[in-house]
């Protein structure tokens, strides 16, 4: 039944490539889009869900969704590994945050030039990968993290210190509060997943497929391997300027370490587990591993209050052991991630009950 | 028949006796209970000096719960419910979990400061719910809304030792005629903070100041240590946490370096004991804001270490007394004391954040410690403690002082 999930089930006909195309096929589709959309955008208005620590955690799931969707984008679709995703968060905060201080220029004139700073740079680390392939190109990326890093610390002492940052403005709203920046968020969040959504539809999209299934026969085919994969680092930065712009000026303050090897690795960790080249199986990964770390969150010190006898900071602790061991569960009994889940369940209710 | 009435009144009257004090213990009106929030980096590069300094807050507070009953006031008494979350050495995370705490009732909060922490200061601010910090950070420093127990401030550390060893060297008749210091530093990322803006505040002191990086994770810091010796050093501060102390210490062990090194404030001399031994560390120095656990037993102890110590039996039995641990109870007093000043002026109901702080932390003067660390006292745009720093020595495992209690700078990183 597998093969399913590849194919439109049974009962869904395109007689024209244009609508095999479409991101939404069905009518009960559309339906389920749009009451998606209104029950997202109207969460912060609903009772139980409308807590601020509520709000603030789907806010840290949004600009993850965005670093993870560029990360996809480069290492699911194209299939070049970046281990060092957060230093090009790091980038847009930064760029966004000075031109925000320095500058005076509001959010929505920074956000766009983050992006582009940050996709610049992406593009420079990015030059290796013509030549290497896969843990080297690796090493190349995280040679990016800590070189930008050191720059931040050493170079630029404004960086080093941490500076704040003007919060979110369209005239006299200023958005400063959880339940006002939600919307901000969200709205970046559903913009940045059309996009990402879209551009996989595209030739690009396809060309990076090509380059990630066999990049001598995509090259034999005409496909600029080169121009292609930069191409890839610079969607997948900008992605990570975007979402690091969003980030400072939620947090109203931007650090150099809020942006660490381990953030990097945590992003990587939630593709895998999503699904490597699925847009939904972004989300889904950063949704799962953010309610796991969330789990852990609030229950870790209840576990030590309970247990008396356990060390501070023990229950805490088991977050690091419970990732990993998912992480490894994931990797041993669902490569494709938690997409590939999605969508034999989709099949299988699309089928049922003749599920032959 | 009358044996058995009797036996009945009896037992029913005993019994009426025994339940009484029960009874009237349970019609009091019961003790309320205030949130003391604590986001900490349990786990993260920095958790091992985070969670002894929860702890030190933790234990002192529910000893007073257990011991005193809570903490009164001329209005009322409270009980104190601690409650913590990790911040996993992450911003965000540290807002998720200044957001729970505060649907928890939180009404003040504590930790030891970090980059990650720091990003919280418009969280408090705006709630209204002060901080009593075990460690400034950057931001902590700019704020109405922030207590410190610990250090002035990151970039004093190497500042107050500059001035400690300029009075010694201009008492003992300006041997040399210049004073010529070093620092080797390695580059972690508070690093640069401690030597911010160092450049003019060595001409002001008309001194001479080398500075030498090593990275972190090295092993060998030979030839940046020979580098500050040929500049003629007489004294070096090691700004590091205490792996990299380690590996300056085997160095200069190695190349009989017989210049003094003194650890900055980023590691306590007993986490450099713990991890390089009573010999590497034999004649080490270092700075302390408050009475370390690591002192000599025989030299004595104030009330507030002796309790510390106990403290420590009890909660931690059989381990490694740790000083950061004093750190911690260092807020849990400021915090208590806050709120027994508070509650002279507010009922316990009334007892938030706001009231905390205008009737508590801003009113404590000459607050001693039980002798921990010099009185503190807040007053308007000067929340940063005890402002005091001590020097120690490594001997036999144990740290002796070897200065008096000294002012420190008072140097801030601007706001921009």
């Amino acid at each position: 039944m597998a093969h399913t999930s590849f194919y439109p089930p049974s009962g869904i006909y395109s007689d024209s490539y244009r609508k095999d195309m479409r991101i939404v096929k069905t009518k009960t589709q559309w339906v389920l889009s749009i009451v998606s959309l209104i029950f997202l955008f109207a969460i912060p208005q609903i009772p139980f869900f409308n807590s601020p620590y509520l709000l603030r955690l789907l806010i840290g799931v949004g600009i993850t969704i965005i670093i993870c969707l560029g990360l996809n984008v480069l290492t699911g679709y194209c299939g070049q590994l970046n281990i060092g995703q957060s230093a090009f968060v790091m980038v847009g905060g930064f760029t966004s945050g000075l031109l925000n201080i320095h500058l005076g220029w509001p959010f929505w004139m920074c956000v766009i030039p983050a992006g582009i700073t940050s996709a610049v740079i992406g593009a420079i680390f990015g030059i290796p990968s013509v030549r290497l392939k896969g843990l080297y190109l690796a090493l190349t990326t995280l040679g990016a993290q800590i070189i930008l890093t050191w720059i931040a610390l050493f170079y630029i002492p404004l960086t080093a210190a941490g500076f704040s940052v003007g919060p979110i403005t369209i005239g006299t709203l200023v958005f400063n509060t959880p339940k006002k920046f939600y919307y901000v968020a969200m709205f970046f969040t559903v913009m940045m997943t059309f996009f990402a959504k879209n551009m996989m539809r595209t030739g690009p999209g396809r060309a990076f497929v090509a380059i990630r299934d066999n990049d001598i026969a995509a090259e034999a085919m005409g496909i600029d391997i080169f121009r292609y994969k930069l191409l890839a680092f610079m969607i997948c930065t900008f992605y990570a300027g975007v979402a690091g712009s969003l980030l400072v000026h939620y947090m109203m303050w931007a650090h150099l370490e809020s942006f660490t090897l381990q953030d990097s690795i945590w992003y990587v960790v939630m593709v895998i587990v999503g699904g490597l080249g699925s847009i939904e199986g972004t989300i889904f990964g950063v949704i799962f591993i953010t309610a796991l770390k969330e789990l852990i969150f609030v229950i870790g010190p209840m576990v030590e209050g309970k247990l008396p006898f356990l060390p501070i900071g023990a229950g805490s602790g088991l977050l690091l052991v419970i990732i990993g061991g998912v992480a490894i569960l994931f990797l041993i009994f669902e490569p494709r991630g938690l997409a590939h889940r999605w969508n034999l369940v989709k099949a299988y209710y699309r089928l049922w009950p003749f599920g032959y | 028949m009358k044996t058995k009435m009797f036996s009945l009144v009896v037992c029913v009257v005993a019994g009426i006796i025994v339940a009484l004090p029960n009874s009237i213990t349970w019609a009091q009106k019961p003790v309320a209970e205030v949130v003391v929030g604590n986001i900490s980096a349990m786990t993260g590069p920095t958790s091992g000096t985070h969670t002894m300094c929860q702890s030190g807050s933790k234990d002192y507070l529910y000893y007073l719960n257990e011991k005193k009953g809570g903490i009164e006031g001329k209005k009322g008494r409270v009980k104190i419910k601690y409650l913590s979350y990790d911040s996993q050495y992450v911003a965000t995370k540290a807002k998720d979990g200044f957001a729970r705490l505060r649907e928890q009732g939180m009404i003040v909060h504590t930790h030891c400061g970090a980059a990650h922490s720091d990003a919280l200061l418009m969280d408090y601010e705006q709630a209204k719910i002060p901080l009593v910090t075990g460690s400034q950070g950057i931001a902590s420093m700019w704020s109405d809304w922030a207590y410190g127990n610990y250090h002035s401030g990151v970039a004093n550390m190497a500042r107050s030792w500059i001035v400690w060893l300029k009075r010694d060297w201009e008492k003992a008749g300006k041997p040399g005629g210049t004073l010529v210091l070093g620092t080797i530093a390695t580059d972690e990322p508070w690093v640069p903070l401690s030597l911010w803006d160092m450049d003019s505040f060595v001409k002001e002191q008309g001194i001479k100041f080398f500075t030498e990086t090593i990275p972190k994770g090295t092993t060998d810091a030979s030839p940046q240590l020979l580098r500050l010796k040929n500049a003629g050093c007489k004294q070096i501060f090691v700004s590091s946490s205490a792996p990299g102390s380690v590996v300056v210490l085997n160095s200069a062990k190695a190349m009989n370096l017989n210049i003094p090194l003194t650890q900055c404030a980023a590691a306590t001399l007993g986490d450099v004991i713990a991890l390089g031994g009573p010999e590497l560390t034999e004649g080490y120095q270092g700075e302390y804001f408050y009475e370390p656990m690591s002192k000599d037993p025989k030299l004595g102890a104030s009330p507030g270490l002796k309790l510390a110590r106990e403290l420590w039996e009890k909660n931690h039995p059989g381990q490694r007394p740790n000083d950061m641990y004093v750190n911690g109870i260092l807020s849990g007093m400021i915090i208590a004391e806050g709120i027994r000043l508070a509650l002279d002026e507010v009922t316990p109901e009334k007892l938030n954040g706001e009231a905390l702080k205008k009737y508590g932390l801003d009113r404590i003067r000459n607050f001693d410690c039980m002798g921990l660390t010099k009185p503190i006292s807040y007053v308007p745009d000067d929340h940063i403690g005890p402002k005091h720093v001590r020097y120690w020595v490594v001997r036999k495992g144990f740290v002796e002082p070897i200065s008096d209690w000294m002012p420190t700078t008072t140097f801030r990183i601007p706001k921009k």
